[in-house]
């Protein structure tokens, strides 16, 4: 068969650049090339199938194939502006085509209609810029069910979630132990447990086949294609469309403007270094929610001598991670939890935050597996175990199939001092500054990670656990999920992108990734990244189509 | 002797490679057989069927007899 994928020469007249091949830059591509645009996506890491992923612990966690490697591109972390930053793994996102979708666990929970109004419901919140979202629920269901459909999700509505107009395209996956464990106890404490939405296919769905439960998900690549990544589907779509070209390997350093102060195109290094310049009449900026902002802030000129579309100064700012808290349980029987998807139920009876609790925050629960080997062998077991010797090795057998995490997955409020910012020190491989993660936890945050993990003891003692222990919860100084940092808002002072996600500062510049996000959801952002891609996409199609978009070149 | 050295960085560092050694893929060299992987119970395969494990098994049977 030919191969239908274009080609762009470096001189051809190209509508858009994309940055990141990830889970909202994937989309977009797809849409923007499906309405028959030009369109060239630069993604920093290489362009892998599904036929080069394995079953290899060590590969993909100690040497971190295909996230972000540390030694060349190292980040620093500090907890106030008063500290100088260590250099520290602080970050970790997907870096090759396809980004974080690749790896992700799959969980794949819609926002509720109290996440974009809740500064309305709750007031605000000092020390914060804890603020309603342009858009609502209602204005993003569409794109909810659309990204649910395009991707494919499996799942049926639980009892806390909001309206939805078409039902999931996929029944759940199968139920595993820890899901029977977490009905078990959700029934004996008044909770409700629900089959968890995945992004992973219960049944073959447009030409991909079924998940075959092999248990590797959380860090790997799916070898069955089975989990609905962008690099699995949408990216695959846009290809096909001879108008899209997935450019791996390639690094930008600056987004290129002109005196009007419109975008011109990228500068990016290739992979041989060679720095290259790529011609655009528009970029879409789906760098994620630290190499976005980074970038803006790379690209500063006399005109923008502050880093691009920041003249609100918010480029960067209001980090937030997400919170996390989980407790750890023993059972009597085999739970083989190593084997089908991470999860399959959760449990949303803490979802809204309660003012009686006194503090700001919500979230949700699942009960997964605790670890692949390695990890399990150097800090699965109890706190207090043995860490060598015959007795450890005695632990080790008893305790892996038999282990169950109840982990929650909590709201992180925007702080007005947690941001990304680049490091005056350090540089990476390239020679461009790296990462300054300034990040921690609000007090309301550090308080509802403790209620989850209490609420996640209580699920495993009422689901009959032998033993449950928790380790203590600590301020994080590690994100996973990396949002906030350009945020959305009608309010050029205050947001970095209106609610089409176009640059207030840039007519030509559009930025779409975590980095939008206004408030932190409930801990599993990628379905709402992918929802706002999807939204995006037709407002850029709308404004290009309208003449909005005048080439630069 | 151990016991005297368990807290120091070295000590830590031959454990992580120890661990490194007994439980990663055979393919780097250790793990024989998968003598690490039979000892946690852990398998390596393309495709399992539900039930998973006890408690998911025993859920099934309920429902398939009619029960809640």
């Amino acid at each position: 068969m030919a191969d239908e994928r274009a080609k762009f020469a470096a001189q051809t007249d190209i509508d858009f650049v994309i940055i990141g091949a990830g889970a909202s830059g994937g989309i977009i591509a797809r849409e923007l090339a499906a309405a028959g645009f030009r369109v060239v996506v630069l993604e920093q890491g290489p362009y892998l199938r599904e036929r080069d992923f394995e079953h290899d612990e060590f590969k993909y966690r100690q040497q971190r194939a295909i996230t972000n490697d540390y030694d060349r591109q190292p980040n620093t972390f500090r907890m106030s502006e008063k500290e100088k930053a260590k250099v520290q793994p602080a970050i970790i996102y997907g870096r090759q085509v396809g980004g974080g979708t690749v790896h992700f666990t799959g969980n794949y929970w819609r926002f509720h209609e109290v996440d974009f109004i809740e500064r309305s419901k709750l007031g605000p919140i000092a020390g914060t810029a804890f603020d309603d979202w342009p858009i609502t629920y209602a204005e993003m269901e569409p794109y909810y069910t659309k990204t649910e459909w395009e991707l494919g999700v499996s799942g049926v509505p639980g009892p806390f979630d909001p309206p939805r107009s078409e039902p999931f395209p996929l029944p759940p996956l199968p139920i595993k132990s820890s899901g029977v464990l977490a009905e078990r106890g959700a029934h004996k404490l008044g909770w409700h447990a629900a089959p968890a939405p995945m992004a992973i296919i219960s049944q073959p769905y447009r030409g991909r086949s079924a998940c075959l439960h092999c248990g590797f998900c959380e860090f790997f690549g799916c070898e069955a294609n089975a989990k609905s990544s962008t690099l699995a589907t949408v990216i695959q779509e846009a290809e096909k469309t001879g108008r899209c070209e997935i450019r791996p390997n390639s690094y930008v350093r600056k987004i290129e403007t002109d005196k009007a102060g419109r975008v011109t195109g990228v500068t990016y290094f290739d992979e041989n270094r060679r720095e290259t310049f790529q011609a655009a009449k528009a970029v879409v900026l789906c760098a994620n929610g630290a190499e976005t902002p980074r970038l803006l802030l790379m690209s500063k000129s006399s005109r923008f001598p502050d880093g691009l579309a920041n003249s609100s100064g918010k480029v960067g700012k209001y980090l937030m991670f997400n919170g996390h808290a989980s407790a750890t349980a023993l059972f009597e029987q085999p739970l083989n939890e190593f084997k089908s998807v991470a999860v399959s139920r959760v449990i949303h009876d803490f979802y809204d935050s309660d003012p009686k609790r006194g503090y700001y925050g919500g979230g949700g629960i699942d009960t997964r597996f605790v670890s692949y080997p390695i990890n399990f062998a150097l800090r699965g077991l109890p706190p207090d175990s043995p860490r060598w010797g015959a007795q450890y090795k005695a632990m080790l057998r008893e305790h892996y199939t038999r282990s169950l995490n109840a982990s929650g997955h909590t709201t992180s409020l925007p702080v007005d001092t947690n941001n990304i910012s680049l490091d005056p020190h350090v540089k990476d491989a390239w020679g461009l500054p790296v990462v300054r993660v300034t990040y921690k936890d609000h007090a309301d945050d550090m308080k509802t990670m403790k209620f989850f993990q209490e609420r996640c003891k209580e699920l495993l003692e009422a689901a009959g656990a032998q033993k449950v222990w928790v380790r203590p919860v600590r301020e994080q100084s590690f994100g996973f999920h990396l949002l906030g940092t350009c945020r959305m808002g009608n309010d050029p002072r205050s947001s970095v992108v209106d609610k089409y996600h176009r640059a207030h500062d840039v007519p030509n510049l559009f930025i779409c990734d975590g980095s939008s996000f206004v408030t932190s959801g409930r801990g599993q952002p990628t379905c709402t990244i992918q929802a706002l891609a999807f939204r995006a996409s037709e407002h850029i199609v709308r404004i290009a189509k309208n003449g909005e978009i005048k080439s630069a070149v | 002797m151990l016991k005297s050295i368990e807290k120091e960085k070295f000590f830590e560092s031959v454990r992580t490679m120890t661990i490194y050694g007994m439980f990663a893929n055979p393919s780097y060299g250790g793990n024989y057989d998968e003598i690490g992987w039979k000892l946690l119970g852990f398998q390596s395969e393309f495709y399992f069927e539900p039930p998973f494990g006890v408690y998911d098994r025993d859920y099934q049977a309920s429902q398939s007899n009619g029960g809640s």
